[in-house]
């Protein structure tokens, strides 16, 4: 099977709101390590860039709508 | 002090808001449509969907604004690990963005403590049944210690599988009480080993009996050998703590057969008998926020970065420092 890669870059308004989405994602991360992808997810002022490298697409793909799924959601509340 | 409380460790989702005096201001839950058992991944995205939402509203409800909440608790397990994360990172943004101290709770400790909350029991013997939690617990030395579980599926897992291997519909428990009315007894498995239960034996047995007995008499079958094996065990736990009171706690805890058959048993041993009210049986974020409250009184705190979820955390693994 194919492992692929994944990388993505989130611009928000102000340094303030990629903060508090950068922190409040984080624990996430670190808690729960898998041997089928390993994510990075670092802040660089008002951009969050996550990368994602995973074994198979099926991996990266779970492992992406996971993060997709907090970053939204994080995003919404702190009112973007 | 007000604390808003998230709830969300399987299908319902759930915000509460309550303040340190004990009154609930708002307690709304969403739960997910659920046609067969809970997919982990597509209940955490209904949470994601939802909770800003439910969010809005429950502020709406209790006529308050964010910035006039001073904590922020959600459940940090038990429960589905895809759901808790959706509800930790919800809560962790929340309490970093308005600066607010931040506490994951224990799920089942807080089943508990809204059960005495609301109804004013002291120091109960506790039977908390649900879709995912059957156990039998008391206050001893600091802990709420487990004097019986099940050792298989819960409880509701058990009604619920049965009425969706018979085809009834979901959430099944409501629907088999209603069906049990009309029932006579048929003979099932009665499995309770030592002060534990195992319910996933008499769920095989209950299925297979449909195909010889009438859909009523093994509704009624399995109701009455499923809440006996409970009961059997809280009475032996009654007995060995020597407490005065039971509390009924939990999705399942709302079936008038259940409550009957404690209530019963409490009756011949003299102690009280304790049931909430329904709209803090099942899964709520009032008692997530009650029990943060609790927690945050008697001194506890947590760094954001020690709030990861906990997806198995025994009820007697939480110190209680509170009582």
């Amino acid at each position: 099977m194919r492992s692929g890669e994944a990388r993505i870059k989130i611009s928000f308004d102000t340094e303030a709101q990629a903060e508090v989405v950068h922190a409040a994602v984080l624990p996430e991360v670190s808690a729960s390590p898998s041997n089928r992808a390993r994510a990075t997810f670092k802040r660089e002022g008002s951009k969050i860039i996550l990368e994602v490298c995973a074994r198979d697409a099926a991996s990266l793909r779970a492992s992406l709508s996971s993060f997709m799924r907090w970053l939204k959601l994080a995003i919404q509340l702190t009112g973007g | 002090m007000i604390c808003l409380g998230i709830e969300g460790t399987a299908e319902k989702l759930g915000v509460g808001i309550v303040t340190s005096d004990g009154e609930i201001l708002t307690n709304l839950t969403k739960h997910m449509p659920l046609k067969e058992g809970i997919h982990p991944r597509e209940a955490a995205q209904h949470h994601a969907q939802n909770l800003k939402p439910l969010l809005e509203k429950a502020l709406e409800k209790a006529g308050i604004s964010l910035g006039e909440v001073d904590l922020i608790a959600f459940s940090r397990g038990p429960g589905l690990g895809p759901c808790l994360r959706v509800v930790a990172v919800a809560a962790r943004t929340l309490a970093l963005k308005y600066r607010l101290p931040i506490l994951g709770v224990n799920h089942c400790v807080a089943h508990i403590e809204i059960g005495r909350l609301t109804t004013g029991a002291k120091d109960p013997l506790t039977v908390y049944a649900s879709g995912g939690n059957t156990q039998v617990t008391a206050y001893v030395e600091g802990r709420y210690r487990v004097f019986g579980e099940t050792l298989d599926i819960a409880l509701g897992n058990c009604i619920d599988q049965f009425a969706r291997e018979l085809k009834l519909g979901a959430p099944g428990g409501p629907i088999v009480e209603k069906l049990a009315r009309g029932g006579s007894y048929v003979e099932l498995p009665y499995v309770v080993k030592g002060m534990d239960l195992s319910y996933s034996g008499l769920l095989t047995a209950a299925v297979k009996k449909a195909t010889e007995a009438s859909v009523a008499d093994v509704c009624f079958s399995l109701q009455e050998t499923a809440f006996a094996m409970l009961v059997e065990v809280a009475e032996r736990a009654l007995a060995h703590t020597e407490k005065e009171e039971v509390l009924i706690a939990g999705g399942v805890a709302v079936n008038k057969r259940l409550q009957e058959m404690l209530r019963t048993m409490c009756e011949e041993h003299g102690a009280t008998f304790y049931a909430p009210p329904r709209d803090v049986l099942g899964d709520n974020g009032a008692m997530i926020a009650w029990l943060g409250l609790l927690s945050y009184a008697s001194g506890a705190r947590q760094r954001l970065e020690d709030t990861h979820v906990i997806q198995r955390w025994r009820t007697d693994e939480v110190e209680v420092l509170w009582r």
